[in-house]
């Protein structure tokens, strides 16, 4: 049996029964999990970000508000022992807290997506915060992309795109890329959310020709425009470049210098075993 | 109040296997009704006896303890046996009731059930499984018109429904699954998300024209894929559907939520459910190119040949890379290690040595090697390792994947199965352009040059912990310094990455008027003691006195 200094003495034999009576200071909060949402009918594009559904007496404007308050630099607090904190408790008898579910939700909620976030894309983000950076997910994204990682590159622009929806880059690179994997419903599909979501955007010009390309039968991106000057220019020929690609040959012939002394260094080991290259 | 089985317990395992033994005499001579409850309480207990000893044998990651193993090993066990006493009792009742009696349907479902829990629990030497019995009961259920009855079971102790048709499949996808690419864990979570996938387990017994997976009902094997060319009877099971429900749990991953939220499964790593998605992905996508023939593999005699395990003991053994080629200048600066602390590393290092490692090749494809090791060899080596093997004395090392590792034909063996990462790999040291005076400012790591001549999908095998901290690296070649950095990654294993990298810079450096500054303005080296082999090692302990003499 451990003891401690707050575990009772026995009087005579007897517990004294004045410790039994006391009441918990503090109610534990057990976290509420969100149940999942059944069967979602589409891979829908996330519109607009979901507004959290309200609830009765939850004024969630100010809570939001309350959050993005700097922090206060708080002195430090002497502990006053047992006695002050009980005598605390039963003078501000512990109110139940109608939040404290919700945000516990929230807070498991966001925990998971990060941790998936760093084990779906490892060297990539760590946290679903590192996809904030929108030039950064577009270089990764075409970097999967180039790899022949087309899932990966996607999923992360989506995930991306849930994030901040009002990132036009990473609407576009998704498109761009959809267009490159000759992905028509898809490509329909994606075009058709960003439509919604940005109507006004000028770069829809450019989406309705791709579309045009790729779905000459669908009517969202209307009729067909008279060929422009320059199409064939670009690191992508024909394309618009919106997943970034450099311009910059310099690192690619960097690369095949670096692979061409590497693979004169393996021949001379080679060389000097004096044997033929394996698998030969 | 019920007394729940303690199967921790020897005793606890004996007295459920006479229980067993009992309920198989009684099928033969008591009325059916006797039996199928019998049956239905034998089985009840022997489900809150796994339940409570599942999450201690699951929920760890770390290697199980003998005992673990022996438990499992006779959980593995008495699911076979109680997949055997329901298709026992269900033939019996066959006969004796018909087949479209609830109870030889709910029989013919424990079967089923048992026989994938069993999939799930392999520890030891796996037997090649014969399906017949099973396709014979999913046959007798499809004539009476009982395969889309749904039936009640409890599993884990919760209740659950399920038509046979889709049991018939889970089990055939589990034991598809079950061939040593995934971890028990990861084996549970697939597990999990069958039973929420129920609905999406149709069968139809036509050609679908799409990417189906198939079972022979007139066969012994399990779960093949495409169409069946000969007339006998089959089952089609749709990839498409899975694939949306493949897609749906990425989706609540996205919204932050597991899948399923209840159960042993949901208290898993998330690391672990997303190397099922993977591997589902690659399942589903390899079935879509039926027509693909399988890469060649050349049988070997069993030749032993010397393996490394982990990107060290492949550096400091395998590419023969122990001491890296350091500069002088960097020696002058490398403060992390005392003297005293060096002096140990020369003296004692036989001391932390580990053995030499071989193992026996079994065959070989351009793709990869099969290994087989005794359980003893093949300790400590898991999926996701990353290996070095040495094929013969003329060729360079090659580096692998390992990708499952399974029980072999014979007891207390294993086989390893490795996926070839690169035939000619180089131990290159990368220094960090922004030295933090640490160990690890100039490091070896392993090139693993692409198939292009481009240098595009040239790559590093690269510690895990550098994924964390990316930086700017520089590489001697020759007289030319690259400066490059690692901008993604390319595949992941236990504790290593296969690293993409860009080139950001290339000049071209005078090596001899380098060194001879950099010696100029360095600090005075700190004297270096190093043992040769013409010293001679005085015995540590030599000048102390016993205990007794005290």
């Amino acid at each position: 049996m451990s003891i401690s200094l707050r575990t009772p003495s026995p009087f005579f034999g007897f517990a004294p029964i004045f410790f039994k009576g006391r009441e918990p200071a503090f109610k534990r909060r057990e976290p509420v999990i969100a149940k999942p949402v059944a069967k979602p009918t589409a891979p829908a594009k996330p519109a607009a970000p979901a507004k959290a559904p309200a609830r009765p007496g939850v004024d969630f404007d100010k809570l939001l508000a309350s959050t993005r308050k700097a922090p206060v630099d708080l002195a430090p607090i002497e502990w006053e022992g047992d006695q002050g904190a009980s005598s605390a408790a039963q003078a501000t008898p512990a109110v139940p807290d109608a939040t404290a579910g919700f945000e516990c939700a929230d807070a498991r909620t966001r925990r998971i997506r990060d941790r998936y976030v760093s084990a779906r894309f490892p060297g990539v983000a760590r946290a679903a915060s590192d996809l904030e950076s929108a030039a950064r997910v577009i270089k990764c994204a075409r970097l999967y992309f180039e790899d022949g990682q087309l899932a990966a590159a996607l999923e992360l622009l989506d995930m991306a795109i849930e994030q901040d929806s009002r990132a036009e880059a990473l609407w576009l690179a998704e498109l761009e890329i959809l267009f490159l994997s000759r992905d028509a419903a898809r490509f329909v599909e994606c075009a058709r959310a960003f439509r919604a979501l940005h109507g006004a955007s000028g770069q829809w010009a450019e989406v309705a020709r791709l579309g045009h390309a790729i779905a000459p039968r669908e009517a969202l991106f209307g009729t067909k425009g008279a060929a422009r000057a320059h199409e064939h220019y670009g690191p992508w020929p024909d394309l618009p470049n919106w997943i970034q690609a450099s311009w910059d040959l310099t690192s690619e012939c960097l690369a095949a210098d670096f692979h061409r002394l590497l693979e004169r260094r393996a021949g001379e080991a080679r060389a000097a075993r004096g044997k033929p290259q394996p698998g030969a | 109040m019920k007394i729940v089985p303690q199967f921790q317990r020897l005793e606890g395992r004996s007295e459920f296997e006479r229980a067993r033994n009992a309920l198989r005499t009684l099928l033969a001579d008591a009325s059916p009704d006797e039996s199928f409850q019998a049956f239905l309480r034998l089985e009840s207990d022997f489900d809150a006896g796994v339940v409570k000893v599942k999450p201690d044998l699951l929920g760890s990651v770390l290697c199980w303890k003998p005992e673990d193993r022996e438990l499992s090993a006779w959980i593995y066990e008495q699911h076979r046996e109680l997949a055997e006493v329901a298709r026992r009792a269900a033939d019996l009742f066959e006969r004796r009731v018909g087949a479209d009696d609830k109870r030889t349907v709910r029989l013919v479902a424990l079967a089923f059930l048992h026989w994938g829990e069993a999939a799930k629990w392999v520890v030891d030497r796996r037997e090649t499984y014969d399906y017949a019995w099973m396709h014979w009961l999913m046959r007798l259920a499809i004539d009476a018109s009982r395969n889309l009855e749904a039936c009640e079971l409890r599993l884990d102790g919760r209740g659950r429904s399920a038509t046979l048709e889709s049991l018939f499949f889970r089990t055939l996808l589990l034991d598809r699954f079950a061939g040593g690419n995934l971890t028990r864990q990861q084996i549970e979570v697939l597990d999990a998300w069958l039973w929420e996938w129920m609905p999406a387990l149709k069968a139809s017994s036509t050609w679908p024209q799409e990417p189906a997976f198939r079972a022979d009902l007139d066969g012994k094997g399990g779960l093949r894929t495409g169409e069946r060319r000969d007339p006998g009877p089959a089952l089609y099971l749709r990839i498409a559907p899975l694939e949306a429900r493949r897609r749906e749990v990425i989706q609540e991953f996205h919204r932050g939520r597991i899948v399923p939220s209840l159960g042993v499964a949901s208290d898993f790593r998330v690391e672990e459910h997303v190397a099922v998605l993977e591997q589902l992905r690659a399942v589903f996508e390899a079935a879509q190119g039926e027509g693909a023939s399988r890469v060649p593999r050349r049988h070997s005699a069993g030749a032993p040949v010397e393996v490394w395990v982990g990107l060290s003991e492949i550096l400091a053994r395998g590419l023969n890379a122990l001491t890296p080629a350091t500069p002088a200048h960097v020696l002058t600066v490398k403060k992390g290690l005392s003297d005293t602390q060096r002096i140990r590393q020369v003296q004692f290092l036989d001391e932390f040595e580990s053995p030499r490692r071989f193992l026996r090749l079994v065959d070989a494809s351009d793709t990869g090697y099969g290994l087989e090791a005794s359980e003893e060899e093949a300790f400590g080596i898991g999926v996701g390792d990353l290996v070095g093997i040495k094929l013969s004395d003329e060729q360079p090392c090659v580096l692998g994947r390992v990708a499952r590792r399974v029980p072999a034909a014979y007891p207390g063996k294993v086989v390893i199965g490795v996926n070839a990462l690169c035939a000619e790999p180089q131990a290159l040291t990368l220094s960090r352009t922004q030295r933090q005076n640490r160990l690890d400012d100039d490091e070896l790591f392993i090139y693993v040059p692409g198939g292009e001549a481009s240098g595009a999908h040239d790559a590093f095998v690269v510690h895990e912990k550098l994924l964390n901290e990316p930086g700017v690296h520089e590489a001697m070649i020759g007289e030319d310094r690259f400066t490059l950095q690692f901008n993604r990654v390319r595949g992941k294993g236990r504790g290593w990455a296969l690293a993409g990298f860009e080139i950001l810079e290339a000049r071209r450096v005078d090596v001899q008027a380098e060194r001879a500054e950099a010696l100029a303005t360095a600090t005075p080296a700190t004297p270096r003691f190093e043992l040769l082999p013409t010293d001679e090692y005085a015995h540590a302990f030599d000048q102390e006195l016993g205990n007794r003499l005290l």
